[in-house]
């Protein structure tokens, strides 16, 4: 099973690489926002992301379904800081696991 | 080589486009209802696009199927997405069964809703920086307000805004997302019409002729192509209005 500390590495790791090397960049961490002003990735970049979570939830054997009727809201959205994306992951991997049994 | 996702490939003009493209050099995957009698030259998916999970597998197939095979042939992976699988109600509201009105909004909205979300995110994963291509189906019905065609025309009313708000998301991805609304032209669609009513319609249009298939080709040829990349959120009306 994948844990919330496990994605919110795989998180940073990519937005990593997603940005390079900036040096004006304030550091990445769990509260750096995702959606909004201050966002630390551009829509494009964010979607990105999004994909290649995808692409690492199945070679786990896990899925990870982005479709949420509250994505873009701005308080509600697990797609608001890394950490709630980590702990959004590492939740449906629990409930897929539920609904399984 | 370019991979062209078609729906509505069976027959009309999704099988033309489909025929033609690979013609002019593309890959073709097609999708749709059901398989043609004859061998349409092309691999075929039968699926219905009102299924989401049928529609997620075609496009899930078509990945799996690119990262087999891309190095070894230099095939680039999924470039356009044509959605032209439709269906196509005209009677006056009032003799409109319930159950057709949700049909036709069901394939020719949803459907096409289905097919953008699976098909944009295998083309953001495929083209990265490169880009991509979507073209749905309109018609004239719509912008003229036939009579005899209100829930038809409202489920392409519907596609042509879907359609411009597609295109701001996938813009940045330099994905272009148009729509082309011709006016009649012969295929299975009007069956049900006489030529008297496919007449008057076509006296309604700028160039008052019945377009052909190889029309709408010419136009979604132009739209597929690498150099159409500043056109986006456009609806074309085929024979003008
Ligand atoms: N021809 C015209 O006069 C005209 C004018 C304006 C706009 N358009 C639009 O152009 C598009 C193509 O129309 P056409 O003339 O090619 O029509 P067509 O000859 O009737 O062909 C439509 C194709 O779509 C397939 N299809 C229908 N419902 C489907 C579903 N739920 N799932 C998957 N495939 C489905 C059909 O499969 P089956 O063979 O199994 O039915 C058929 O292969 C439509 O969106 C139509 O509204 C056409």
């Amino acid at each position: 099973m994948i844990s919330a500390e496990e994605a919110g590495d795989f998180i940073i790791r990519c937005i990593r690489a997603e940005r390079g090397e900036q040096k004006d960049c304030p550091p990445l961490t769990g509260q750096s926002p995702l959606l909004g002003r201050d966002a630390v990735l551009t829509s494009l970049e964010l979607v990105r992301l999004l994909l290649l979570l995808e692409d690492w939830c199945a070679e786990k054997g896990a899925s990870f379904n982005w479709t949420s009727d509250a994505a873009m809201s701005g308080n509600r959205s697990a797609w608001r800081t890394v950490e709630s994306l980590a702990r959004h992951l590492a939740l449906a991997q629990k409930d897929g696991r539920k609904d399984e049994r | 080589m370019k991979l062209i996702a078609v729906t509505g490939a069976g027959a009309g003009l999704g099988r033309h486009i489909a025929q033609r493209a690979l013609e002019q050099g593309y890959e073709v995957a097609g999708f749709s209802r059901s398989k043609p009698g004859k061998d349409p030259g092309f691999p075929l998916t039968v699926g219905d696009v009102t299924d989401h999970a049928a529609v997620a597998a075609f496009f899930a197939s078509l990945r799996k199927k690119g990262a087999s095979c891309q190095k070894e042939s230099g095939k680039e992976g999924l470039w356009g997405i044509v959605n032209a699988a439709g269906i196509a109600s005209m009677n006056l509201l009032p003799a409109t069964p319930p159950a057709t009105m949700a049909d036709v909004l069901k394939v020719n909205l949803l459907g096409v809703m289905h097919c953008c979300a699976e098909g944009a995110k295998l083309l953001l994963r495929d083209s990265g920086r490169k880009g991509g291509r979507v073209v749905n189906f309109s018609s004239i019905a719509a912008p003229l307000a036939l009579a005899g065609e209100s829930v038809y025309a409202a489920s392409k009313a519907g596609v042509e805004t879907f359609t411009r708000c597609l295109a701001r998301e996938l813009a940045p991805f330099n994905i272009t997302a148009n729509v082309v609304a011709p006016g009649p032209i012969a295929t299975g669609i009007l069956r049900g019409l006489s030529q008297e009513q496919i007449d008057a319609v076509v006296q309604r249009q700028v160039v008052r002729r019945m377009a052909e298939p190889e029309d709408v080709w010419n136009l979604v040829r132009f739209l597929l192509d690498e150099r159409s990349s500043m056109i986006s959120g456009e609806i074309i009306h085929l024979g003008g209005v």
